[in-house]
């Protein structure tokens, strides 16, 4: 009985540890890749947008 | 010569003379201390685990699922320990890399404008590190003095040996290289050889034939039967030892990416709590069996010596073996550290002082912390658990609250962290020797631990409250709230061409990797609930 409530706690906790990873990468990579894309539209190539966004 | 000798000195002959061969790497003051910012992630993944997996896993916790009931361990010490983990890489870990700390004394004097805060903050990480590193050289002694045939005096002379060698000339390369190196007889000694000794024994003989007198042995409370009250404290307890140990927010530094960081973070600590959960299931087993068993601390020894046949067990032996001395050798690096950096920076001449004399003031200070433990450790064989988790404490209480609140408080400032450090030393120290003398009787509900971190606390947030923090801490506190890890990556990226290629692609494996281990570590649990129930 109380394994399974430890298999289940354990598994529980892996969830909220990938949940956490996803939020910190979510919150700081997404913004950054929105605006690349938002670079790449704006200029007329793709390695154009990307020269802008790197002399930005 | 036993079998077990012959491997012994053999792995510790294979880690020396990595160690020395490593030392070529170091040219520079970072290589020494932060392996020039390159560990991939196998590197950081091998150090944490082989760094968790300690005495105080494979002697005294083991002993105590022996002795207690292997399920109320698990639901405690690893639980909380996994929380802590996650604060200190994810959260304290990753913003200290992203200030450009080497150590975590380097934080406080980024942080406060004071030289005696960052001088008590170095003090504390000297003094707990330097116990718990002698705790692990006394288990070595003890544990494995019956096996190996040799005294205990032997034992940690070959130790202190064998540290001078792969810690001293290659710093923290050195400490990185052989913990990934010992990691994998760790992982075979958990993984492979512990359902082997369980098999050995007998699943339906410890789990549904077993004897009357084992009745509570599987459930939360154990043998003892503790009330909740009491696993709750000692899971926040566990969390608040792990949330700032130096020994895991160390192993940030030396990364060579944010995502070399999350991945670590992610595949080591389900690592750590599928390796304990073996461990400490084994050592309960280990009830049911005719073996008599010496003392609790030596029930691994004793499972991997007369459970499995004897090179197998030699394994095992090599496995607890590796598990402290890694421990053990990142401890001593953080002390020595501490000493030869953070110590000499307060004197302010370590940014005249040339690379080469920073690297060889690193190395003596290495030689003068192993010998210094090796001598104490030698000469005062003491009970290792108490003291290991005291050591654990002294962080919890004298930096937890502080560095916390550093992070996350603008009001934050140089007399509010001195009083908060100082607070918490004094009341564990006093709550220690009152509670050793029997004078306070602690509820279940509450320890000594608790009750030091939180006046802690409220030391910290009333001094915060009565004093204004100057233009300098503001200054930190806003770059601190302003600078990413993430940044610093997409700067070094910009450098490069296909800088938005190699991001994202980084980005699509590390998320990739989460599932993966995720699914993993269910279909482990699934295993093992189908293999014992």
């Amino acid at each position: 009985m109380w394994l399974i409530i430890l298999a289940v706690l354990s598994v529980i906790m892996m969830a909220g540890s990938v949940f956490i990873a996803y939020d910190i990468m979510n919150k700081e990579y997404l913004p950054l890749f929105r605006e690349m894309k938002r670079a790449q539209k704006l200029a007329q190539s793709e390695v154009e947008g990307e020269l802008f966004w790197l002399e930005k | 010569m036993q079998i077990i000798n012959i491997l012994l000195f053999l792995i510790l002959g294979a880690y020396s003379l990595a160690g020395i061969i490593t030392a070529r790497k170091i040219k520079s003051t970072a290589d020494y201390y932060v392996m020039s910012e390159k560990a991939p992630t196998l590197f950081l993944v091998g150090s944490l685990c082989a760094s968790y997996m300690s005495a105080v896993t494979m002697g005294a916790g083991a002993g105590m699922a022996y002795s207690k009931g292997p399920i109320m361990m698990l639901l405690t010490g690893p639980l909380g320990a996994w929380c802590g983990m996650i604060i200190a890489v994810l959260f304290i870990g990753r913003r200290l890399k992203a200030l450009g700390c080497y150590t975590l004394p380097d934080f406080f004097a980024k942080r406060f404008s004071s030289r005696e805060v960052t001088f008590i903050a170095t003090l504390i990480m000297i003094v707990g590190m330097l116990l718990y590193g002698i705790s692990q050289l006394m288990a070595a002694g003890n544990i494995l003095s019956g096996v190996t045939g040799m005294s205990y005096g032997t034992l940690i002379f070959i130790f202190v040996i064998t540290l001078l060698l792969f810690c001293v000339p290659a710093g923290m390369w050195g400490v990185m290289l052989t913990d990934t190196l010992m990691f994998i007889p760790i992982l075979i000694g958990s993984l492979v050889l512990c359902p082997i000794i369980m098999n050995n024994i007998g699943v339906e003989n410890f789990t549904t034939n077993l004897p009357a007198v084992l009745d509570n042995f599987w459930t939360r409370g154990g043998f003892e039967n503790r009330p909740a009250s009491w696993s709750i404290s000692q899971f926040m307890v566990w969390m608040m030892f792990f949330a700032c140990s130096p020994m895991v927010i160390s192993r940030v530094f030396p990364a060579r990416n944010d995502f070399a960081v999350i991945k670590a973070c992610l595949i080591s600590v389900p690592l750590i709590a599928v390796m304990v959960a073996m461990v400490y299931i084994t050592a309960g087993a280990m009830n049911v069996t005719d073996t008599p068993v010496p003392y609790a601390d030596a029930v691994m020894v004793t499972a991997y010596t007369t459970q499995i046949p004897g090179w197998m067990g030699a394994i095992g032996v090599v496995a607890i073996i590796c598990a402290i001395i890694s421990t053990a050798s990142s401890l001593f690096s953080i002390v020595g550290f501490g000493l030869s950096r953070d110590l000499y920076n307060i004197s302010g001449k370590l940014e005249n002082d040339t690379e080469q004399n920073n690297i060889k003031r690193g190395r003596r200070a290495q030689a003068v912390v192993i010998i210094f433990a090796g001598v104490i450790a030698y000469f005062a064989p003491i009970s290792m658990y108490d003291l290991s988790v005291f050591a654990s404490a002294i962080f919890a209480v004298g930096w937890l609250p502080v560095i916390f609140l550093a992070l996350v408080w603008p009001r934050m400032n140089s007399l509010a962290a001195f009083s908060g450090m100082s607070v918490g030393i004094t009341s564990l120290c006093i709550f220690t020797l009152l509670t050793n003398n029997g004078v306070i009787i602690w509820p279940d509900w509450m320890n000594l631990y608790l009750l030091s971190i939180i006046l802690a606390f409220l030391a910290t947030i009333s001094m915060g409250l009565f004093f204004r923090p100057t233009h300098q801490e503001m200054d930190c506190y806003y770059r601190i709230l302003n600078t990413h890890l993430s940044d610093l990556m997409t700067k070094e990226l910009r450098l490069h061409p296909g800088a938005l290629e190699t991001l994202m692609r980084e980005y699509r494996s590390t998320k990739q990797m989460a599932w993966t281990v995720f699914i993993l570590f269910a279909a482990f649990w699934l295993w093992l609930l189908l293999w014992l129930m």
